[in-house]
């Protein structure tokens, strides 16, 4: 329990991923679904900022009279993370308009419904 | 035209941010090997820029500055620019992407390199931003 | 000095692999013909089936290349590193590509029809790119991003065939897609957490004393869900039949070849370097124990009562994984040499097959199994490509099939598991079974009539074709004579033949041949498992 409490931190990536989970599961819209998957995303995203924290340390840019530097390696890694996690949301907001446009509705179970009648 | 706002305050705040975000723009991408900032992020304004512009302005007016030809041949244009500083690298004989060996000195060499990298990487999100934007707000069948 | 040039280009091959197709992604955009971009991305293709199979040549006398990116020594930079294992991905790779590369020309313009090719080859070649990267580089995280790249490339490639049903079935693809790959990322993030390293040679030895701690079996287990996803291990499958399915021929055969298959590579060489798959990661093995032979037997149950032909042999792909995940998982010599000499056959028997039906599609605008019916009259090659894939991969002995089957079996054989055994046997039979649904239409239905039915069928596609878009002379006058029902002029364009002819014959060699492809293969296996 106690160690749960000093992680704290980490229970908010956990509440972030299962809240993104939870969307992309529950929710027929599909953008609803593409906002769970970006959650998801955030949530990963902030482990990794969360890791790169050294207690104490200050901005990793040298400075004299500073010896604990946060370790930059996590926020670079995030930094193409985040742009990667873009292109794929904007290439899902794309599809999201054509499929809109095609089907003439974004409701995951009515296109499903409409696909098992076609089979 | 649905995106010019009839709002005048919008209109002129507008007005003046989307110079000034260019310019600010331009800034991050050169000051980006000694402060923060870099390619990424100064494509990035730059994009807000043009998109602000789009959004007081009309696409039409947006995409008489910026086509969506021009926005792929500059996407195309900032990779052949990345790759082609690496592969520069690799012909004087180091590894991919080994600015030092750019130039006479490793110093010299490296801040060309980082230039040139940056840029491709500016121009590059500027053109791709642009074509997310201009795919995004498409209302018609095309592309 | 010609020996020293060939030794520098040597050593930048692993970066050339990914940076040739990069550049030609970028000049594809901006050339104005279609065809041109075709020519490029063929001649781009081309160059990377010779720079792997160079790699792997040089790999098999047990040549390590290392090549540190922009001269940062590993482990502080991302180096990348090629040993018999990647190159022997990299072969696949670059097999796969050249041949789905030089297919698609005359595949797209048929089904692509009336629309900008330059962004699909552009695309095409970004995951190439991607793949190629992963198959090269010896860092965790940059074998995310060059995951994601590919994968994001594929997404848009299977959505480029514009039908509702793609679009659709891309976009749950891209969401499960992703997802998998956050989860890789987390578990990516432990890793990293536990080892402060990224470098995969580097993090081996780091983590040995960490093994067990709760941090490590988490990031085994993020790992393992997230690349299971991707690789499209059943139950995590559901993505794939549509995708495959209703992507442009030439794209679902490539991403039949490729996409999985890299999921399962990187899978493997985290088990095996960098987790203990013997010891410690022993969990995972044992999910996918369980999970491949219902695998197999799923994925060839749902292939049997598929009526259109492409999402049949995406099934078939599901049972297939299923193969390769069960040879992995035994975590013996024997088994990890089976699962990677079926790596390589399957990729190629099922792109061949993708190919064949993309031939089908060419000429009858679908390819349900109706649209199969006096195919043998028809389009005999394309017809005997077709048989000749559906007896790969049941198994049958001088095909590469029976090659990978044999090993498999002995493999399990050898571990005393006798219900799998009985599994794979089992698959077989199914894949008999939805295989020679495939032969009795093409072969024995409208037998009676071939000209009658391939008139009907022919004149309804020549007619729709002819009225949508009459682009080109080209495409009129292909309308024209599959209109006719003329028996002779019904056949795929020879690029498109050739090219899948050329695998089958790759099939074929394999099959009467496989010493060069087993032998390595036991190699790599030697290595992983230490």
């Amino acid at each position: 329990m106690e160690s749960l409490l000093q992680a704290y931190h980490h229970l908010a990536v956990v509440f972030l991923m299962m809240t993104g989970f939870y969307i992309m599961v529950a929710y027929d819209n599909l953008v609803k679904k593409l906002i769970g998957l970006n959650l998801v995303q955030v949530s990963v995203f902030i482990f990794f900022i969360l890791m790169g924290k050294v207690g104490g340390g200050s901005a990793p840019i040298l400075a004299p009279g500073i010896e604990a530097y946060a370790n930059p390696l996590p926020h670079v890694l995030i930094l193409t993370a985040i742009v990667v996690g873009i292109a794929a949301t904007a290439l899902g907001l794309a599809l999201a308009i054509r499929i809109s446009r095609a089907c003439g509705s974004l409701d995951d179970r009515l296109i499903a419904h409409l696909e098992r009648d076609e089979d | 035209m649905p995106f010019i706002t009839r709002n005048p305050i919008l209109r002129e705040t507008a007005h003046t941010l989307a110079p000034t975000t260019l310019l600010y723009a331009l800034y991050v991408q050169f000051h980006g090997d000694y402060g923060p900032g870099g390619g990424f992020q100064a494509g990035v304004i730059f994009s807000v820029g043009l998109i602000l512009y789009a959004l007081t302005y009309g696409l039409e007016r947006a995409q008489a500055v910026l086509s969506r030809r021009t926005a792929e041949v500059l996407s195309a244009f900032g990779v052949l620019l990345y790759a082609l500083t690496g592969v520069a690298a690799m012909l004087r004989g180091a590894a991919f992407l080994d600015y030092s060996a750019l130039a006479q000195q490793p110093l010299s060499g490296q801040h060309i390199g980082i230039m040139a990298i940056e840029l491709g990487v500016g121009v590059t999100i500027v053109g791709v931003v642009m074509l997310i934007f201009y795919l995004l707000t498409d209302t018609g069948e095309a592309g | 000095m010609s020996a020293t040039a060939a030794d520098a280009l040597l050593a930048q091959l692993p970066i050339l692999l990914v940076v040739a197709p990069l550049l030609g992604a970028a000049l594809c955009l901006l050339v104005r013909d279609a065809r041109l971009a075709w020519g490029l991305a063929v001649a781009v293709s081309a160059a990377a089936l010779v720079f792997s199979a160079t790699l792997f040549a040089r790999t098999g006398g047990g040549l390590v290349l290392e090549y540190a990116v922009g001269g940062w020594q590993p482990p502080w930079g991302i180096a990348y590193k090629v040993a018999p294992v990647n190159a022997l991905l990299a072969l696949v790779l670059g097999a796969v590509f050249l041949a789905g590369v030089v297919y698609a020309g005359r595949s797209f313009r048929r089904e692509l029809r009336g629309r900008r090719l330059q962004p699909v080859y552009s695309a095409l070649l970004i995951c190439q790119s991607g793949f190629f990267g992963v198959a090269m580089t010896d860092d965790l995280f940059n074998i995310f991003v060059f995951l994601e790249m590919a994968s994001i490339a594929g997404y848009a490639l299977v959505a480029s065939a514009r039908t509702p049903r793609a679009l659709t079935a891309a976009y749950r693809y891209l969401l499960m897609g992703s997802t998998g790959a956050a989860l890789f990322l987390l578990g990516i993030g432990y890793l990293y957490l536990v080892t402060g390293t990224l470098n995969l040679s580097d993090m081996a030895p780091r983590l040995q004393p960490a093994l067990g701690s709760p941090a490590v079996v988490a990031a085994l287990g993020f790992i393992g869900a997230g690349l299971l996803l991707k690789a499209a291990l059943f139950p995590l499958h559901l993505w794939l039949p549509n995708a495959y399915g209703y992507a442009p021929s030439a794209i679902a055969a490539v991403l039949a070849g490729t996409s999985t298959k890299v999921a399962l590579y990187i899978l493997i060489r985290l088990l095996f370097g960098v987790f203990d798959a013997a010891s410690f990661a022993a969990a995972l093995p044992d999910v996918m124990m369980v999970l491949a032979p219902a695998a197999i037997v799923a994925g060839s149950g749902l292939a049997i009562f598929q009526r259109q032909v492409k999402r049949m042999m995406a099934y078939s792909s599901v049972a297939q994984i299923g193969y390769i995940a069960l040879g992995v998982a035994l975590v013996t010599q024997a088994g990890l040499t089976a699962g990677l000499v079926h790596l390589f056959n399957h990729a190629i028997i099922k792109v061949s097959l993708f190919m064949a039906l993309g031939c089908v599609v060419y000429r009858a605008g679908d390819c349900r199994l109706s649209d199969l019916a006096g195919l043998s009259s028809r389009m005999p090659w394309t017809a005997a490509a077709i048989v000749a894939g559906a007896v790969s991969l049941v198994g049958l002995p001088l095909t590469s099939g029976f090659v990978s089957k044999w090993y498999l079996v002995s493999a399990v054989l050898e571990a005393n598991l006798w219900l799998p055994a009985f599994v794979i046997l089992a698959g077989s039979l199914m894949s008999a079974a939805y295989g020679w649904r495939l032969v009795e239409a093409a072969y024995f239905r409208g037998g009676e009539s071939a000209g009658g039915a391939g008139g009907v069928s022919g004149a309804g596609g020549g007619s729709g074709e002819g009225g949508q878009s009459p682009v080109g002379g080209e495409g009129g006058a292909a309308a024209e004579d599959n209109g006719g029902g003329n028996g002779k002029s019904a056949e795929a364009p020879p690029v498109m033949l050739l090219t899948t002819w050329a695998l089958i014959a790759l099939n074929f060699f394999v099959g009467v041949n496989p010493s060069w492809l087993t032998s390595a293969c036991r190699g790599i296996a030697a290595t992983l498992l230490g």
